[in-house]
Parts: C-alpha cells; structure tokens; sequence
C-alpha cells in the first residue's frame, strides 16, 4: 500500500519529464504520455479506495535535525480519497480531450508536462498529512496554474491573465505560509489530523485559533476565488479551455475548500466557521449575479464557478462537512463537464466565444447539447441530477442554523436560483434558436466523437448516476453517517422558483430576444448591467487602491528609503571593498617565491603560536 | 578481495593501453559504473590501515557519481585515465586509518593531480602546472617535517592518530595540518591556487578544485577530528583565525576579477575557509554533519561550474566576464546550467550550497563561534555580489557574436547529473543527515 501511494505522488512528475522530452521528437508521444500516466494515476486511486479499510497513514520527515524536525507525511482517509479520484479521474478525461482540442498547437510536449506536474501537485494536496506537504502542494497547483493560464505567452491577455492569477493567489499564499509559522511556534505541530484533535480537546487558545483560521481562510479565498479575491479567475479564461476545465473549474479551486474541510473541526473550535459562511455567501451572490450578463462563454461558467465554490463554502461554514463537500464532489463533475462542452462548443466554432454570435447550435451538436444539457439540469438544481440534493442540503442547513438563517440563507438561496438563470441562458443562446451567425454557422464542424464526445457523455452519465448515490459520497466525505437536512416547504419553493426563471429566460432569449434588447437599452438596467458585468468593479477597486495606496505612498517611500539609505550604504562600501581588495593583491604577486615565502612564514608563525600558546 | 580500489586501479592501468582507441571511454564509464555498485554494496578496500565507515560511503558513492560526470564530459585520452587513478587515490585516502596510509594516499592523490595538469599545451598551463608543482613540493616538505615531528614525539606510524600526545607530537601534528593545507588552499597555501587553478585546463580544474579538495577536506577531518577534538584550546583559536582570514581574503579577491575562471579560483579559496569553520566547530555534535554536507554540495557545484567553463570554452571561447556578455540567449541551457551552479555556490535555499552553509554554520554557532558564523554571513553576503554579477552578464547583457543552441550531447548528460545532485541534496537533506555522525 505504502509503495503504491509514493508511485502515486511520484508518477506525474516522472510523467511530467518523459512527456517534455519525448514530446520534443514527436508530438504525440507527449499525449500518449500524459494519457499512459492519467490512466495509471486514475488506476491506482481504483485500487487504493477499493483496498481502503483504514486511512493509510506514512509518517515520513522531509529532514530531521537535531531538535529540530520537518514533517513530511502521508495521510489518505476518505475525504482524501474522493479529491484523489476528482484529481486524477478528471485528469485523465481532461487530458483525453485535449487530444483534438490541443492537437493543433506546436509546444504540446510544453502543454502536457505542466498538466502533470498539475495534477502531481494536486496528489500531494490531498495526500499531505502535514502542512508543510500540503503547502508545497499548494504552490505546486499555483505555480501550474500560473504557467497554464499563460499558455499562449506570446500573446498580450493570457500573459496579463497569468501575472494577475499569479499575484492575486500569492497575496493569500502569504498568510496560509504566515498561518503555518504560527502553528508551529504556537503548537509545535503541522499534523492537520493531530491539530483537529488538539482543538477539540481545547487544548488550543481560542483567539490564537482564530487568527490563524482566518489566515488560512484568506489563502483560500485566493485560490478558490472568492470575493475579494476572485478577478484574477476571470481572467484565467484566457487560458486553454482545457485548462479552465480541469484547475479553474474541478480542481484545483476546490483546494481552498478542502484545506477548511481537513480543518474542519480546527474551524469549528476556532469558531472560525461563520466568518467562512459570511464571505461564502457574499460571493455567492456577486457571482451568480454577474454571470447572468457575461457575453463570453468561459466567463460564464468562470462566475458561475465562484459561485458554487462559495454554495460549498457557506455548507462548510453553516456545520455541515457532508453538505459543504458533497456539493464540491458534485460541482467538480457537472462542471468539468460544461467547461468541456464549452471547450467543444469554441472548438467547433473556430474559437468563437461570444454567445451572441452563436445560436442554433444543437442542430449540429446533437451530442455536446444533450450531455451538456444534462450538466445543465445538474448545476441548475433539478433532480433527479446529483446537483439538486448538495444545493439542497446546504441552503436547508443555512436555515436551520439559527446564525445564518437570515441573510446567509437568503443570499445563498438567491445564488442557488439564479444559477438556473445563467446557465439556462447560456445552454440557450449556443443551442436553441435560430442561428445569429450565419456564415460562422455555415462553418462549423462536428467534434470527434471518440476524443471529445465520450468524455463528456461520461461526465454525464455521472452526474446523473451521482445523484443516486448522494448519501454515501455525504457519509465518505465527512467520515461519518450523514442525515438529510429537512426544511418544509424548501423542495417546493426552489422547484417553483427554478421552473418560473426557465420559462422567464426562454420567453426573453428565444422567443423574443428584440425584448431583451429594449430592456437592456434602459439608463438603469444599463448601470446595473455594467457593474454586473464587471463583478462589481471589484477589479478596479483593488487595483485603485494597489496603485494609489501602495505604490504611490509605501513603495515610494520604500524605494527613497532604499535609493538614499541603504544603497547609498552599499555604494560607499564598494570603494572600501575596492581599497581592501587592493591590499589584499599586494599579498598576490602571483611570484613563485612569494608564495613559497608566506607558506615558509606560515609554518614559522605557527611555530610561534605553539609556543607562546604553551603546547611546546 | 575484489572491490572499488581494486576495479578502479585495474581499470586505470588498462585504460593506459587503451589510449588512441574508442575503447578507452566506455570501459572507463563501465568502472566507474561498477565501483558505484560495489561502493553502493558497501565494498571495502581489504588491507590493513584502511577502514570503511556509513559516511564515507555515501561521500565515495558521490565522488564516484561526479567523477562519473567528469569522465561522460572530458574527451582526452590523458585526463580520462587520470581521472580514473584519482578515482582509485582517493577511494584509498578516504579509507585510510593509519598515519602511513594517509600520508602515502595523500601523496598518490597530490602526485596525480600533477600528473594530471602536466599535460601542458600553453605557456599559461606551463605556468599553471609548475606554480602547483612548486607549492606541492614546498607543502609536501612540510607534511613530511610534521609527521617526523610527530613519530619523534612517540607518534605510532602504523596506527591512526594518537588522542594523548606529548608537546612534541601536538606540533608535529599541528605541522602535518599546515602541509595538508595546501590541498585545501587554505591562507598561507594558498598562494599557487588562484593563479594554477585558472590557468590550466578548465576540466583539469574542476578536478583539482572540485573532486581532490573535498576528498582531502573529508578525509583530514575523518583522520584528525578525534586529536582536535581533544585539543579544543589550541585547535579551536587556529582554526577560526585561518577560517575567517581564508574566506574574506578569498571572497575580497575574487570581487574584480575580469576572467570568469579567477573568480571561481578565488571563490573556491573563500569555500575552503567554510570547510574549515567545520574543523573549528568540533565542540558541537553537528561539525562532521557540516562538514560531510558542505564536501557533499561542494563537489557538485564546483565540479560543475568549471566543467561549464570548459565547455563555453571550447565552444564559444569564452574566458572574461565581457565574452560572457548574453550568453542566456546564445545558449539558453548553458546559461541555466551555470545559473543554478552559482546559486548554490551563494547559498540560495533549496540548492545543495545553501544547506551545506546552513549545517556548517549552525555546528559553528553550536559550538559557540558567534563571532566567526557572523563573519562567515557577512563573507556570504559579499559572495553573492560577485556570483549574481555573472548572472547578470548571462541575462541582462546583450548577447556578441553569433546564436548557436546546438550542444554536445555527453557533456549536457553530465551537467545534468551534477544538477540533479545539488537540487536532490538541496531538498532531500536526510540523505545526508542519517549518516553524519557516522564518520
């Protein structure tokens, strides 16, 4: 067992070298590579959830010295596991697709070695038993990302997008790196299982616990992209979609989640949770409101990802692991599997991702509009579609707990109806209706159905069957039995609300969209639509107040400081360095003779020293 | 008893018949091959005077995988069957436990090493080589004149070192220390390095200042960390002043310099006083740990770097800090290679250098050498200026003469090999950790 999970953590990094350098003879072998790799990375999580009795624990130390020790171990329990199976399951399927969807780009061998190194990244994630595994993981994923984001590097946007990613994660690295510090110095422990159990027992001091908690809740508003730190994943779009798919949409985004679940008992001692359910709903809301009036595809799914990330969030921060991870479980699927529709969908379109110049497209992508259809229904909440009952059980536990069942359970609940809304008006405009394009719809061509239609008929199947068995991934996650939240009345008013925005939507989009144009004309829809557009102008504000605050007064304070006092210091040190390097030269004639006399000297001064040192 | 030693000799002698056909280079690549496998069973040399010990192996075991690199990138028939009789001299030298095999060891290590750089071709190797030559003889005198000191005072020439000495023989000893010092290129021997180090071959170099260094460094602090161990007030004071003056003068010497070689001559005088700090520090429990890890990371990175001088000579001409000048762009993978190699030769973490300063400097502090680790952080910080200038002529400088990305297979195998060991030591320090008390 304990071979087969160090295979496992090391197979995509070794996968990750062969498809580089392989890849550069011919291109193909860097698929071939990554799928061999996929396939055996999925295999293998087969076999460890089969075999699975007990959580397989490896304590291993990265070094140990003198007192001082690192932590480096392996932990896979269940709630481990079901991210080890989104990981490389989706993985695997993300990297067949990529075969047409990639297959025209020169720099593959590129393309494949980063996705491996991705999901290796991811492995470790999980895996870890301690944070110091789990951060190097972590930063693993955000370097992936950042590389993947910008992919197309010569290009002005998927370069930007890159940088912003980068520096908007790394803004909550910091603090997940500063919370790890703390622990240590407070603790003397990183081992996440032992540090649940620690806060249980109230061995802990609370404000302390909640410090930290909420840095690492920080880190994880970066990189699940939360409000306010949720710009830099529309901006990924710019990415391959194949790259949205797997880290912007399935997995990599959970990882803020699951560092809160692995922490949960940790957030619930530290009382850390509702701070998590605030800020979850919060972006609940910005997100499903802002993904109603995007024109881009990608950016659709991009809001809407934000937004289901924080529907799991606010399920965490209510006291429901099951909920919370249920939904991400499901969320991971039904997304992958839209993102990929899309993916097939822009293929299709020759890289077209304006809905508006699309339309009519179920004519001639029978296949991609039923199983995204199906991925659709899923996301919407309808069931019997294994979204339904996640989305469900957390809008049911944010009103049974009395902390959020005001305007938590509101906000949310608004988010998971309006998730209908978008969604319904995407899968609508790209395949209902008369096509806008005639002469892009003339052009469009129909995706392989090996390579791109049977992943997503898969991602289908099982976002259908999932919902089937929703009550053992809830006991699987949480570790423990799981009891369906009831709240009379809920199933019937969600039901009613998402029918009614299905037929709002339909009427507007497909029947009479010269309405919605005149609506849309209007000064104060037309305000409302742009702050909706631009997610609230958050953007803006943090890069106004980056500017203006930070760099315009502390960095240029900084930069004077450091022009005028310390390099000053540094530039007179120089004559010195100079002047002592030359009298160090006297010393270095580079004459035999002199050297053979400061050696004879040597020996006499050491003479000397024995002597009047008192060894002699 | 077959084991390394004797696959190495045997090895050596036969390549001397093999020279001027294609034979030589991969029986020696199947030697070196082959004493990695014996040395990995743990082979030992089997006759009296020499023993094995756990971190000796893992250090021979390193050696063998460099000297490995060293023979995937030479080409010439002499240094290749060199080459493989140092192999054999120091697999002996860091076996031997008794006063007569370390200083015959010694010799055998110091006279190859001559042999080795007397393949002259230029008036500047000529120099070179009879500069090292004239230290050697000088150094050897003194050596011999403090083992004769040492047997007067009641020393045991068959038998390792005594801990219980009478004056005579502390002397005798402290004499000894000073003539292996010249190896070591320790201020006062130091005086042939700078100039014979750059001045000969490069790859010659990067045996002489790689491998033959740390070999010696490794096996003088095996052969005579119990003395000074037991001799702590008089150790302790000459040990921290020939640090601290070693690395500074080292270090100031080697800020501006022109030709790319002096500087790395230079630097590697400043790492000698490093090594050395682990030869002060002997009170705390860390100093062999600091010191088998400083030899680990040496090896690798200053190998490395001088054998990337070869190539960039050889290739480009390339000898001045201006010939340098955008190297990143004419040759992306050279440019990497050398990048990491200075990194860790200035201690950036996550690199082999930066661990083996860290250990090193915490025995020292350990130990109580407050003073001396804040000299020795102060000379690191000086050391980057001059390893982050070369990197700036790789990168931000524009690039003369013409592109040519193509390489030579064998010699990029062999930097990878010695890039793989300082990032595997950088990270996975338990390696080294496991078996540093096991001198």
């Amino acid at each position: 067992m304990t071979t087969l999970v160090l295979v496992l953590l090391i197979l995509p990094i070794i996968g990750a070298l062969i498809a580089f350098t392989s890849g550069l003879k011919k291109n193909a072998l860097a698929f071939w590579t990554a799928e061999v790799t996929g396939t055996l990375l999925f295999l293998i999580t087969l076999i460890l959830l089969v075999d699975y009795k007990d959580p397989i624990d490896i304590p291993m130390r990265w070094f140990e010295f003198g007192s001082f020790s690192i932590p480096f171990g392996i932990y896979i329990d269940k709630l481990s596991l079901v991210m080890l199976l989104i990981a490389t399951g989706l993985g695997l399927l993300d990297i067949h697709f990529a075969h047409d969807y990639m297959g025209e780009d020169p720099h593959q061998p590129r393309y494949y070695a980063k996705v491996l190194f991705f999901i290796g990244g991811m492995i470790l994630l999980v895996s870890a038993k301690d944070m110091v595994g789990l951060f190097v993981g972590w930063e693993f994923m955000g370097l992936a990302s950042y590389l993947l984001i910008s992919f197309w590097h010569q290009q002005k946007d998927p370069a930007d997008a890159g940088v912003s990613a980068f520096l908007f994660t790394r803004f909550g690295d910091i603090f997940l790196f500063a919370a790890i510090g703390l622990l240590f110095y407070l603790t003397g422990t990183l081992d996440m299982v032992k540090l649940n159990e620690l806060s249980q027992a109230g061995k802990l001091d609370e404000e302390m616990m909640f410090v930290i908690a909420v840095f690492i809740f920080i880190a994880a508003i970066g990189k699940s992209g939360q409000f306010p730190l949720f710009p830099w994943l529309m901006r990924a779009m710019e990415g391959p979609t194949t790259v949205s798919a797997l880290i912007h949409g399935a997995t990599m985004v959970n990882s803020g989640i699951y560092i809160v679940a692995r922490l949960f008992d940790f957030y619930a001692a530290a009382e850390a949770l509702m701070v998590v359910a605030t800020v979850g709903a919060l972006s609940a809301f910005i997100g499903a409101t802002s993904a109603l009036v995007q024109r881009e595809l990608k950016k659709v799914l991009a809001y809407s990802t934000m937004s289901h990330l924080s529907i799991a969030f606010v399920g965490l921060g209510v006291g429901s692991l099951a909920a919370g991870m249920t939904h991400l479980v499901n969320h991971a699927i039904f997304k992958a599997l839209l993102f990929l529709g899309v993916g097939a969908v822009i293929m299709s379109a020759h890289h077209v991702k304006d809905m508006w110049r699309l339309g009519g497209l179920g004519k001639k992508l029978t296949w991609v509009a039923l199983f995204m259809g199906m991925g659709v229904l899923s996301l919407s909440g309808i069931p019997p579609f294994s979204g339904f009952f996640s989305k469900d059980a957390v809008i049911a536990e944010a009103i049974l707990n009395p902390g959020s069942a005001g305007l938590i359970a509101t906000l949310v609940t608004i988010a998971g109806l309006l998730s209908m809304a978008y969604i319904g008006r995407l899968w609508l405009l790209t395949f209902a209706g008369e096509p806008r394009d005639k002469g892009l719809f003339g052009k469009v061509t129909r995706p392989s159905a090996f390579w791109i239609v049977l992943p997503l008929g898969i991602m289908a199947v099982m976002t259908l069957l999932m919902g089937f068995f929703q009550e053992h991934i809830a006991e699987m996650v949480s570790n423990g039995p799981f009891e369906e939240p009831h709240v009379a009345g809920l199933f019937f008013g969600l039901m009613s609300g998402i029918v009614l925005l299905a037929l709002i939507i339909y009427y507007y989009y497909v029947k009479r969209p010269d309405l919605t144009e005149k609506i849309a004309a209007q000064p104060l829809i037309k305000t409302i639509h742009s702050i909706l557009f631009n997610g609230y102008y958050i953007e803006k504000m943090i890069f106004w107040f980056a500017h203006n605050v930070i760099i315009e007064s502390f960095a240029k304070t900084s930069h004077w400081v450091d022009q005028h006092i310390i390099d000053a210091a540094v530039n007179g040190m120089i004559g010195l360095s100079q002047r002592i390097t030359h009298i160090f030269g006297y010393t270095h004639s580079g004459r035999v003779g002199d050297n053979s006399g400061a050696m004879t000297l040597g020996l006499l001064l050491l003479l000397a020293a024995m002597l009047t040192g008192g060894a002699v | 008893m077959f084991g390394t030693f004797s696959l190495l000799f045997v090895a050596a002698l036969v390549s001397l018949a093999l020279h001027r056909t294609k034979w030589l280079k991969p029986v020696a690549l199947v030697a070196i091959f082959g004493s990695i496998f014996l040395t990995y069973s743990g082979s030992h040399i089997g006759l009296a005077g020499f023993e094995n010990s756990e971190a000796i192996r893992l250090f021979t075991l390193i050696l063998e995988i460099v000297l490995l690199a060293v023979i995937l990138h030479e080409e010439e028939d002499q240094t290749l069957t060199q080459t493989l009789f140092i192999a054999t001299a120091s697999v002996a030298l860091l076996q031997s436990h008794t006063l007569l095999t370390f200083i015959v060891s010694f010799e055998a290590v110091s006279i190859i090493s001559f042999v080795l750089v007397s393949h002259i071709r230029t008036a500047a190797q000529a120099e070179g080589a009879v500069k090292m030559f004239i230290a050697g003889s000088i150094a050897t005198g003194i050596l011999l004149l403090g083992a004769v000191l040492y047997l007067i005072g009641g020393g045991r020439l068959g038998a390792p070192i005594a801990v219980e000495t009478t004056a005579l023989s502390t002397t005798g000893l402290f004499v000894m220390l000073l003539g292996l010092f010249y190896k070591l290129t320790i201020v006062p021997m130091h005086g042939w390095a700078a100039d014979s180090y750059a001045l000969v071959r490069h790859s010659h170099a990067a045996i002489l200042t790689g491998v033959a260094k740390t070999v010696v460094a490794v096996a003088m602090f095996r052969f005579f960390a119990p003395f000074l161990a037991e001799h702590l007030s008089l150790s302790v004071p000459v040990m921290v002043t020939l640090a601290v003056v070693t690395m500074t003068l080292g270090n100031y010497l080697a800020l501006f310099q022109k030709r790319i070689a002096r500087i790395l001559a230079y630097s590697s005088i400043a790492h000698a006083g490093y090594i050395l700090l682990a030869f002060a520090a002997l009170k705390s429990g860390y100093a062999s740990t600091g010191l088998l890890y400083m030899a680990i990371a040496y090896i690798f990175m200053q190998t490395a770097v001088f054998l990337l001088l070869d190539i960039l000579r050889k290739r480009y001409g390339i000898e001045t800090l201006e010939a340098l000048k955008g190297l990143a762009k004419k040759n992306g993978l050279l440019a990497f290679f050398f990048t990491v190699q200075l990194f860790s030769l200035a201690g950036i973490p996550l690199l082999a250098g930066f661990m083996g300063k860290a250990v090193v400097f915490y025995a020292a502090v350990d130990a109580g050498l407050w003073a001396a680790v804040l000299i020795a952080l102060l000379n690191s910080a000086l050391s980057v200026g001059y390893y982050a200038w070369i990197v700036k002529h790789l990168y931000f400088d524009e690039a003369q003469g013409p592109a040519s990305q193509s390489n030579d297979k064998l010699p990029i195998v062999s930097q990878l090999i010695l890039l793989a060991g300082t990032l595997t030591f950088g990270i996975f320090a338990s390696l080294v950790f496991s078996v540093g008390n096991a001198f």
